[in-house]
């Protein structure tokens, strides 16, 4: 049943694609993705969905005053039903932006869309204004009705906020944000934060942003990156980050996330570094490593590599891991390796994955993970794709996916 | 009253606005803009520096700090937070839809089977690896199915 909001959305759209064309500077792009997935579960059920993801963009290509966009996706099930209902479908977003000057310093959106303001990263019905009133200081506004799923109804329910910034113009840029959502009526999350960017030398960047829970009142997060620029290809990068869980996860559809389930004074602070170098076009290598530390559990440390590099016209990657933890499911190797052949109008492509228990988890001491895909350009703009998943794990011992797809792309107007 | 004055305050205030924005506009439409859409399409994780060498100060920070290196593509939730405008330029909105939706049944590398140089999220059978992911760093579950997108855990997780 398709709600009254959605109807209307979908309405206002369509009205406006009916007058777009009728604009000479308007372009428009039309994405259709088909999906036919076929696999069974541990259970020997066997499923067979079938997904249409659609795109549709009109914008205005001379100027960028105006953009229409609408996407969403679409499932049936062929086979054994998932969740209850054979049918299903979700609106990803559909909204109309407008930018009334073509410096495009002011930007009006109204329709499903994600607003992304210092601690706001959220998707709401609703309208959103982002204005940058000079080059070093601006403004952005949101309200509207938080988009939610699985959850209860939305009747009750609203969100607002917004997000002030200073500019030192290309030396540092510091933003001051606020985030509010009631759910029936009542509050549900509040969180204010600050975030950071600094370039102090050439070759030096800070950046990171801490976030303050107003209902618990206590800060859920504070993480931090420095970045080094020693040379053109090469970025060292250090991090810092803290999280209390009770102030962090106190808003949550999942019980798994509750901080009485994962601990109300437990604190996760991660610290980590990587190096990257990139050697060429298309290759490049990354070492990196993270310490995990707790109040109440053991630590552990992630670290390794991976490289990209092409090697005789294939595309490859080989990446090596090792998870070192004070438990023993937190002791592991993690290893993939894969290679992408491009032809005129083929594309074929090889992936594994292995994963190795120190301690075997129900008699597997590897898991592991093979994907062969194969994909055909029938012309410039229409694709099919086939590819089969073939797994081992310590759930399941064998698993077998296959997937079917079809990709058309469109591009109308100048 | 008190209702009427708080409306009265936010009328003034979006008309406050609106003059302002409607001055503003003449004055600043002189300083080079972020254009809607990046003029030639790009592939890959490209370096920025690479086509713009002379950074014209259009992004408002230097380009380089944009090169799509790993640890910016680890850490770009960050810059879309302060720069999205820019990120815009190339990426329509269902480029995020496709690793951060709200509600979806397909996982982002089964959206691109035949890409795996993209090293898209939950690769292979993710069921059991996730309790081991989930209990070291729920911060990273938690943005995208703490508060939605969590059709597929509440099978289990209730």
């Amino acid at each position: 049943m398709i709600s009254t909001a959605r109807a209307a959305i979908l309405l206002i759209i369509y009205a406006q694609f009916l007058l777009i064309p009728r604009i000479s500077s308007a372009e428009t792009d039309v994405s259709s993705k088909t999906y036919l997935k076929f696999y069974t579960d541990a259970w020997d059920e066997k499923y067979a969905p079938l997904y249409e993801y659609l795109e549709l963009q009109s914008r205005d290509r001379q100027q960028g005053l105006w953009n229409f966009y609408l996407s969403g996706w679409w499932g049936r099930d062929f086979s054994t039903v998932q969740d209850d209902k054979r049918t299903r479908d979700d609106l990803t977003n559909a909204f109309v932006s407008i930018s009334p000057y073509q410096n495009r310093k002011l930007v009006l959106t109204a329709g499903r869309h994600y607003v992304f303001e210092g601690v706001a990263a959220e998707k709401i019905d609703g309208l959103s204004g982002r204005w940058e009133i000079t080059p070093e200081r601006g403004v952005s506004l949101f309200g509207g009705v938080p988009v939610e799923t699985e959850f209860d109804n939305r009747k009750g329910d609203s969100t607002y906020g917004g997000r002030i910034y200073q500019r030192i113009l290309r030396k540092a840029e510091i933003g001051f944000s606020f985030f509010n959502e009631d759910n029936n009526r009542s509050r549900y999350r509040q969180e204010a934060g600050v975030d950071l960017w600094a370039l102090p030398i050439k070759s030096a960047e800070i950046k990171g942003h801490s976030y303050y829970n107003t209902i618990t009142e206590g800060w859920g997060e504070h993480a931090y990156t420095l970045r080094l620029f020693p040379a053109e290809t090469v970025v060292l990068s250090g991090s810092y980050s803290r999280t209390n869980y009770g102030d962090a996860f106190s808003a949550h559809t999942l019980s798994v996330f509750s901080p009485e389930f994962l601990g109300k004074d437990e604190q996760l602070t991660k610290k980590g570094g990587s190096i990257e170098y990139r050697f060429g076009a298309d290759a490049s290598g990354v070492l990196d490593y993270v310490n995990y530390s707790y109040n109440t559990m053991g630590a552990a440390d992630y670290f390794g590599g991976k490289v990209s590099r092409s090697i005789a016209g294939i595309s490859s990657g080989i990446s090596l891991h090792r998870m070192n933890g004070a438990v023993e499911k937190l002791r592991y190797t993690e290893s993939r390796i894969y290679g992408v052949k491009d032809g005129e109008a083929w594309r074929f492509s090889l992936d594994a994955l292995n994963l190795h228990y120190d301690l075997p988890v129900n008699g597997i001491g590897d898991a592991y993970w093979l994907n062969g895909a194969i994909r055909y350009a029938i012309s410039p703009s229409l694709s099919a794709a086939c590819s089969v998943d073939y797994g081992k794990t310590p759930e399941f011992d064998y698993t077998t996916t296959a997937l079917l797809t079809l990709v058309y792309n469109f591009k109308g107007g100048e | 009253m008190v209702r009427n004055r708080g409306r009265r305050s936010f009328i003034m205030l979006v008309a406050v606005l609106a003059l302002m924005a409607a001055w503003q506009g003449p004055v600043f439409s002189l300083e080079r803009k972020i254009p809607a859409s990046h003029p030639v399409e790009v592939a890959g994780m490209p370096l920025c520096i690479e086509c713009h060498p002379d950074d014209t100060g259009v992004a408002l920070k230097p380009i380089a700090t944009f090169n799509h290196s790993a640890d910016f593509i680890g850490g770009h939730r960050f810059y879309a937070s302060q720069t999205y405008v820019l990120c815009n330029a190339c990426h329509k909105p269902s480029f995020c839809a496709d690793c951060h939706a709200y509600d979806d049944e397909l996982k982002p590398s089964e959206k691109y089977p035949g890409s795996p140089e993209r090293w898209l999220p939950h690769r292979g059978d993710y069921l059991f690896q996730h309790r081991i992911d989930g209990r070291l760093d729920p911060t990273s579950c938690y943005r995208c199915h703490g508060t939605r997108n969590n059709k597929v855990c509440l099978r289990c997780h209730r």
